[in-house]
């Protein structure tokens, strides 16, 4: 599981929030180059074609747009699953499930809901 | 042999835009028709051969007289404008109705039109031609030769090349096909262009009463042409990885966008991600 973050994401303090979903989906954070350029994530986590290239089950873009330079890094990903306010982004043309909405409302909401069905199942993840 | 000439004056294709609003053609610049441009060299060709008296005719507004004297410049012997003032929104039955009546004013043994305007392509005017003048009509010549006086041979296209040919009797009318021969070139200032040039479009305005104003048909609606739509993976181009995923089948699977309140798309999310990892 691999979580990545781009260009929506412009407020430096929601890094905490997106610390706290990869913990609980026990995955990692990478990002496009925005993010590298940002200060949110090193440069070894970049992902696309000037950094790695990630061979995950999952990869969660957040605020992700998709240029080739990012998705040709996401090739062999098995299931994308991006979130992102522009309907048109290139992004979901890799999706197998697309929501469009603002993240700042999607990723705390998201948090709640996998917290909430941890506790009915036991299940961390 | 008198032989009369068909010309439409149509906008340039390769720079008209239809505007589906106004449901009318935007046209800046306007051309000869290239069938007809055709079918007037095929004329002047008689012209250069038996001697025939070739006139050109187009129902056109003033604008008309460009082609018109473009057909002149070429050889044509006499050119005819008509038209008629409130004659805008005309279809193809009411202008033979007044081609008919120069026509027969001119008489002819010979009618030449293009097959097919590049505007409406209706492919209809020489039929309609030859119900109007009561004489046969063949269409889609790609090939005309002339035998004695009052005879001719015309080739017609059949599938692979094959052609058919038919012989008839003058009057007639033919509608040319596109490919039937090469269009001349008339240098600038050269003889036959100077003479050209000397003579003049006789313009004609016929009266209200002499042709019926009521058109046969109607523009219904012109629709937005439908987007499309792209069925199958192209495999030519991909890689060893992608080439196995597809033909695995996973390729095929289902996309969802939701575009939803973000409580319900967290709920989605988590939903997929736990059906994967269970």
């Amino acid at each position: 599981m691999v979580i990545g973050v781009g260009n929506g994401v412009d407020k430096r303090e929601f890094m905490a929030v997106i610390d706290e979903l990869a913990e609980l989906l026990e995955g990692v954070i990478g990002g496009s180059r925005v993010a590298v350029f940002r200060g949110l994530i090193p440069v070894e986590r970049q992902i696309g074609s000037t950094g790695k290239f990630i061979n995950a089950d999952v990869y969660m873009p957040i605020g992700i747009s998709g240029s080739n330079r990012h998705t040709s890094g996401i090739r062999n990903v098995k299931h994308v699953i991006p979130i992102n306010i522009h309907k048109e982004a290139p992004i979901f043309k890799f999706a197998e499930l697309g929501v469009v909405n603002d993240l700042y409302e999607v990723v705390p909401c998201l948090i709640d809901t996998i917290k909430k069905e941890s506790d009915v199942s036991g299940d961390s993840r | 042999m008198k032989v009369v000439i068909c010309l439409k004056q149509i906008p340039d294709p390769a720079i008209t835009e239809f505007d589906l609003k106004n449901e009318k053609m935007k046209s800046e610049l306007w051309i000869l028709n290239p069938a007809d441009f055709q079918a007037l060299e095929e004329g002047l060709r008689l012209k250069n051969k038996y001697g025939a008296e070739v006139t050109v005719v187009s129902v056109a507004p003033e604008r008309g007289d460009e082609i018109l004297n473009k057909a002149l410049r070429y050889g044509a012997d006499r050119a005819i404008r008509a038209w008629k003032t409130p004659l805008i929104e005309a279809d193809t039955w009411m202008i033979s109705s007044i081609l008919k009546q120069v026509i027969e004013e001119i008489g002819f043994d010979l009618v030449l039109c293009g097959n097919r305007s590049k505007s409406t392509s209706s492919e209809f005017m020489g039929v309609a031609l030859s119900e109007r003048l009561k004489v046969p009509v063949l269409t889609g010549v790609v090939g005309f030769e002339v035998h004695g006086e009052k005879e001719g041979l015309v080739h017609k296209k059949l599938e692979r090349g094959k052609r058919e040919t038919y012989s008839f009797q003058f009057p007639a009318v033919l509608t040319v096909d596109e490919g039937i021969n090469e269009p001349r070139y008339v240098a600038l200032f050269s003889r036959a262009y100077n003479e050209g040039t000397r003579k003049k479009v006789e313009s004609k305005e016929l009266g209200l009463d002499d042709i019926d104003l009521s058109p046969a048909i109607e523009l219904f609606r012109i629709s937005q042409p439908k987007p499309r739509t792209k069925v199958g993976t192209k495999i030519s181009g991909l890689s060893v990885g992608s080439l196995m995923k597809v033909l695995r089948g996973e390729t095929g699977s289902k996309k969802e966008l939701f575009s939803g309140p973000a409580t319900k798309g967290a709920q989605k999310i988590a939903a997929k991600l736990k059906e994967w990892y269970l």
